[in-house]
This record gives structure tokens, C-alpha cells and sequence, in this order.
């Protein structure tokens, strides 16, 4: 169906487009973030339980207490709405 | 790279040593960003992907199997990332409003690439690849510009083999029409001249 790209005049030249690159403050600012994110990593990988700690406050605390704000504010709210209606 | 220096390089990688990630960082981030630029058509979105990219892989590294095929994780991530955006953007307003604008003015997709490319079949490829679908253009990607295995990029993709072929040899076919067109267009344009 498909010549193969070694025999194809246009993949070829597809082949040859450049690699263009990020400019070295945004690659070098990337780099750090990168490395910062793996430090913390391994860290934690070296820490088993501050790894579960960690996942656990990522995945349950974290949600759990954002929704408990969110929901304390909304039924103040509606309560504040209704009162004013009264 | 070889198979040896790869599996030494994720089991330092693993262990988090920055110089490991450095040689990846430095083999791969051109290449990764030149596929995310010609895939988004964004500079900025492909600076952002290209970032939760490698923000990924810092994440993952402890955890990465030790035949992990970097190259082709590496363009797996990137390419979910940006399929993950294309879907948030069909809830994006103003995304669809200047999508509408540009099919009413019928304005063309100018590659990032477009202005800077060097020579005139370069900027001419740019623009072709710019135009193609996303699903043809991401495996002429992989495939031509990447020179990655049809087998590989298939994975990466998470397509079979033959949906590749058919994909690759649709954007083939598409960009050498549109080569096609602007080559007449050019030939009438010096004919007039004359």
C-alpha cells in the first residue's frame, strides 16, 4: 500500500526537516523543574512510608478536605440566600 | 544510542541521578519538541506539553521497567498529553469560534515552523504537514521525521500496523498533492512574469 521510506522521495525529505529546539532559558528552566521533580521522587522512593504518606494525602486528604471547605461553603451559602428571602 | 548504554542510562535514571536524565533531556528534547510544534501548530502549547512531557518522566523514573524503550515511552506520553488536549478543546468556546473564523476565510494553518524554515522545499513540507489531519500527520511524524519503525510508531500511537500504513501513505499521498499544487502555481506564476 505504502512504499517504504527509504524508497520514498517525499518521506525522505520529511526525514530531513530539522530539529528545532526550545530557547536555552525555557530549556534550562524545564531542565530544573524536571530534575527538582525527580529528586523528589527518588526521595520518596527511598521512603517507602513517606511515599504511601504522600500518596495517601495526594489521593484521599487532599480531595476529602477540599470537598469538605467546598460543601461547608455552598450549604453557608444557600442558608445565607435563603435567610435574605425570608 | 545502544540497547546497553539505554538500560544503563534507566537504571540510573531509576536511582535518580541528574546526569542520567541530563543525556536523556539533551538526546531527546529537540526532537520531542519539533514533534509536539509540527503536531500542535502552537509554540506555546508545544513548550507546555513538551514540559508535563519530561515532568512526567522525573515522576515516573523510580518505577520504570529496566527494558523500558525510553525513545518511544517518551513520544507516547507526548502525544496522550496532546490528544488529551485536543479533547478538552472541543469545550474550549474560543477555540471553536476561531476555528469557525478560519474555515469562513478560509485561512490556512501556518506551521511555527513556516517563517524560520531555511530553504523552499522545507517551508513548502512545513506547510503541507501543517495542513494534514491530526491522526495522518502524528504517524508521517513518527515515521518519516522521526525515522521511527512503522512497528514502533504504531505502538506508540496505539494503532495496528496496517492503520499506520494506511495512515502514513494517506499523508504521504495528501502532501505530495499539495507539493504538486504550489509546483503548477509557481510554474503559471513565471509563465505570467514572462
Amino acid at each position: 500500500m505504502s512504499p517504504e521510506p527509504k524508497d520514498d522521495q517525499i518521506l525522505d525529505a520529511l526525514g530531513r526537516l530539522p530539529a528545532r529546539d526550545v530557547d536555552p532559558w525555557r530549556r534550562e528552566q524545564l531542565r530544573r523543574r524536571a530534575l527538582a521533580e525527580l529528586k523528589r521522587q527518588s526521595e520518596l522512593a527511598r521512603r517507602p512510608w513517606l511515599a504511601g504518606l504522600t500518596r495517601a494525602y495526594d489521593r484521599v486528604l487532599e480531595p476529602v478536605f477540599v470537598a469538605t471547605i467546598t460543601c461547608a461553603y455552598l450549604a453557608w451559602a444557600i442558608q445565607r440566600v435563603n435567610e435574605l428571602l425570608q | 544510542m545502544a540497547l546497553i548504554s539505554e538500560h544503563q542510562l534507566i537504571q540510573r535514571l531509576k536511582r535518580g541521578e541528574s546526569d542520567a536524565f541530563d543525556a536523556i533531556y539533551e538526546q531527546y528534547r529537540p526532537r520531542l519538541f519539533a514533534f509536539l510544534a509540527r503536531l500542535t501548530q502552537q509554540r506555546e502549547l508545544a513548550e507546555d506539553l513538551l514540559q508535563e512531557t519530561w515532568l512526567r518522566l522525573a515522576a515516573t523514573a523510580p518505577r520504570l521497567a529496566d527494558a523500558t524503550n525510553i525513545g518511544a515511552w517518551l513520544f507516547t506520553v507526548a502525544r496522550n498529553l496532546h490528544r488529551s488536549h485536543v479533547r478538552w478543546l472541543v469545550l474550549d468556546l474560543d477555540h471553536r469560534r476561531w476555528q469557525r473564523r478560519t474555515a469562513r476565510h478560509g485561512i490556512e494553518n501556518t506551521s511555527p515552523f513556516d517563517l524560520t524554515a531555511a530553504g523552499e522545499l522545507e517551508r513548502q513540507l512545513e506547510h503541507a504537514l501543517a495542513l494534514l489531519p491530526i491522526k495522518h500527520r502524528e504517524a508521517v511524524l513518527l515515521v518519516a521525521v522521526e525515522r521511527m519503525e512503522p512497528a514502533e510508531a504504531a505502538r506508540v500511537l496505539g494503532i495496528q500496523p496496517d492503520a499506520l500504513r494506511q495512515r502514513l501513505a494517506r499523508g504521504r499521498t495528501a502532501i505530495a498533492a499539495r507539493l504538486e499544487k504550489t509546483a503548477k502555481r509557481d510554474t503559471i506564476g513565471s509563465t505570467d512574469v514572462a
